[in-house]
């Protein structure tokens, strides 16, 4: 009841704006795409390239409705054209794409490295990008990690996981 | 089926009872590293399973497999990552209810629902598998299209909180599974001039990308996943929470039962899949419910119906093996080469020679589920302790095993990078609303929507009038429609409702 009258005395807020702008980027590369798929099929015979082109098609109905729908709530100022739904603080920016290059890196020197000790050194670096402390607990927690993923993926199950310097080194004593 | 050979056959799978617990342990943890399902894993155990007798070859892919399809809603609840495309539904509720602190509850109710919608159809499987291999018989390529369109609409209108953006995400998804070689022709198409392409779009590296990595780039938002209230509830959480679970999904059987009913029905279908089977549970379980509006926030039956379907499809999907010997899956593929090997008849000849091997199958997996319960539920209260785990240490480890898990089954470098890749497009996608669980299932259905759209045309002579020519995909094109109006009309009504009330 309190809250009732609590939300009777404030002023009526005015309905919150979508905000749309950022909304068009998956469409649009949908229809790159999709031009890029059709290009692809040219040259087929009509029936082998029927499936590609109903799905195109189905996505260009959907986008345009998609954009029906967004010039119509422009228009009636429900929503606002805008990217602020991807806008990101400087500092999450550089921590999450930090972590987005080292896992490049990591991919990168997998095969060189071997799978033990570059997860180890991808959890370490991306640990301390992050901002794990101390130093000693963080080195405990990629230590562990790496040496359960070794257990696990090569000892155990077997996969067949790029061997580096680790491996061979563990190989050379327990055989 | 007489008393005697049933008694047989569960005798004969109980005395296996120490390699469906070593099996369904195995299976359980494989089934939770996205990237590791149970076909990789029976492959990799290949050497054994040709090895020893086929009795036991049989129990231990039976007891893997059904404990990997448990296992897989394992991540999916605790970290919004689902195992494999089965559990993709039971992010939806499961995730929401881990952020309130009610992880424990969540797992609880996953293991419930999964072991006894894997029971009770397993049983059922038993005395019905001839009625349901018939629904094989019935599903032809035009109707296999449509069961697809439908598949992929209703995900995109049940999982996406905006249907027309989950529904391009779908379109997405299934013209990227229609990447790599031609079913006729075997021209390579929009491969990016990737030879690794040619086969298609691979699943597991999508899957990761989507789901894993978007999802630790995210989570990098806040130093917790918890709330702060749902963190203080977590960290008094004990033996209580798991009693409630318990309570919360018995109260629940007969959704339970209803809901693997389901995913033994679709499962039956070759090739329609337990991502398919989880969706329809799911959407049906909303359907029916008193409160379909708690759905996506964390409701015990939306994590309920998923799972029990999940199961359930585990059952179906072994039907058309062992009746048509047609796989309904990859992993009932695997199987299938081993079963070869060991020259076991597939087909029914199967049910007249071997009918102790044959429900042998169905009571291994009554017996999987019974020791599951037993074993995996007091794991409950020890795995929800990973949601108090910060974000810091958890995005890292979740990037660089799940690349590793992309890595995996081909062994290719560039499965990496296709889940690196897929990772932005997935976090695109989270911040500006278009569900990755739609184009998820489009990737998945890309080939086989493709495979029976060229097999229907090229039946019909080039005839496009085929896809209106039989009364079962007649009503499955309607039903279709119907769940793409519906909503609409659903939202219409309710604007005009609150425009009434002022």
């Amino acid at each position: 009841m309190a809250e009732n009258t609590t939300q009777e005395s404030q002023p009526a807020k005015p309905p919150k704006q979508k905000r749309i702008g950022a909304d068009m980027i998956i469409p649009v590369a949908g229809l790159v795409f999709g031009a890029y798929y059709l290009h692809s099929i040219a040259g087929l015979p009509a029936m082998a390239q029927f499936n590609g082109r109903f799905l195109v098609a189905l996505m260009v109905v959907l986008v345009i409705v998609l954009a029906f729908r967004m010039a119509w709530q422009l228009r009636r100022g429900e929503a606002r054209f805008s990217f602020a739904d991807l806008a990101e603080t400087p500092q999450t920016a550089i921590l999450r794409w930090g972590v987005l290059g080292l896992a490049v890196v990591f991919t990168l020197g997998i095969p060189y490295a071997g799978f033990t000790l570059s997860i180890f050194l991808f959890l370490t670096l991306s640990m301390f990008l992050l901002g794990v402390r101390p130093w000693t607990k963080m080195l405990t927690i990629t230590v562990i990690a790496s040496a359960i993923g070794y257990l696990l993926f090569i000892v155990a199950l077997g996969a067949r996981l790029p061997r580096g310097p680790v491996e061979n080194f563990l190989a050379g004593i327990f055989g | 089926m007489t008393l005697e050979l049933l008694v047989e056959i569960f005798l004969g799978a109980a005395s296996y009872w120490w390699l469906i617990l070593i099996a369904t342990t195995v299976g359980i943890i494989i089934g939770a590293i996205p990237g590791f399902g149970a076909q990789n894993t029976i492959i990799m155990l290949l050497p054994f399973t040709l090895a020893v007798p086929v009795e036991m070859a049989l129990t231990f892919m039976v007891a893997i497999y059904v404990a990997s399809h448990m296992g897989s809603g394992i991540p999916a609840i605790l970290l919004n990552i689902p195992g494999t495309g089965g559990a993709a539904a039971t992010t939806i509720d499961g995730y929401p209810m881990a952020q309130k602190g009610m992880a424990q509850q969540a797992l609880v109710l996953t293991f419930v629902a999964s072991t006894l919608g894997g029971f009770i159809t397993s049983f059922i499987t038993i005395f019905t598998i001839g009625y349901l291999a018939q629904i094989a018989f019935y599903l032809h390529s035009v109707e296999m299209v449509v069961i697809m369109l439908f598949g992929i609409t209703l995900i995109a209108v049940i999982a996406a909180k905006d249907p027309l953006k989950g529904l391009i995400s779908g379109v997405i998804g299934l013209l990227i599974g229609a990447i790599g070689a031609d079913h006729i022709y075997s021209a390579p198409r929009a491969t990016f001039g990737f030879l690794e392409l040619y086969e298609g779009m691979p699943i597991i590296p999508a899957l990761i990308g989507l789901f894993a990595i978007s999802e630790a780039l995210v989570m990098l938002e806040n130093r917790s996943m918890l709330s702060a209230e749902g963190r203080e509830r977590m960290l008094k959480a004990g033996w209580r929470e798991t009693g409630e679970g318990i309570r919360m999904a018995l109260k629940r059987w007969t959704h339970i039962t209803w809901t693997s009913v389901i995913g033994l029905v679709v499962g039956a279908v070759p090739g329609a899949g337990a991502s398919i089977g989880a969706f329809v549970a799911y959407q049906q379980s909303r359907l029916y419910s008193k409160t379909p509006e708690a759905y996506g926030t964390g409701h015990p039956e939306g994590i309920i119906a998923p799972e029990a379907a999940n199961n359930g499809v585990a059952s179906g999907s072994l039907i058309p093996l062992l009746v048509l010997a047609v796989p309904g899956g990859t992993t009932a593929a695997v199987m299938l080469v081993v079963l070869s090997y060991h020259g076991v008849p597939l087909g029914p000849r199967l049910f007249v020679e071997d009918p102790g091997l044959a429900y042998g199958v169905f009571a291994t997996m009554v017996l999987s589920y019974l020791i599951m319960m037993v074993t995996i539920l007091p794991m409950s209260r020890y795995l929800s302790r990973v949601t108090l785990v910060g974000t810091t240490i958890l995005a890292p480890i979740i990037i660089g095993f799940t690349l590793v898990g992309a890595f995996s089954p081909r062994a290719y470098i560039f499965d990496m990078g296709v889940a690196l890749s897929f990772g932005v497009l997935g976090y695109i996608m989270r911040k500006t609303g278009y569900h990755v669980v739609a184009m998820l299932i489009g990737i998945i259905l890309g080939p086989l929507l493709e495979a029976n759209f060229m097999r229907a045309l090229r039946l019909s002579g080039g005839e496009y009038s085929v896809f209106f020519g039989s009364n079962i995909g007649n009503v499955l094109w309607l039903m279709l429609l119907a769940s793409i109006l519906f909503p609409i009309y659903s939202n219409w009504r309710r604007k005009r409702e609150r425009e009434a009330r002022g």
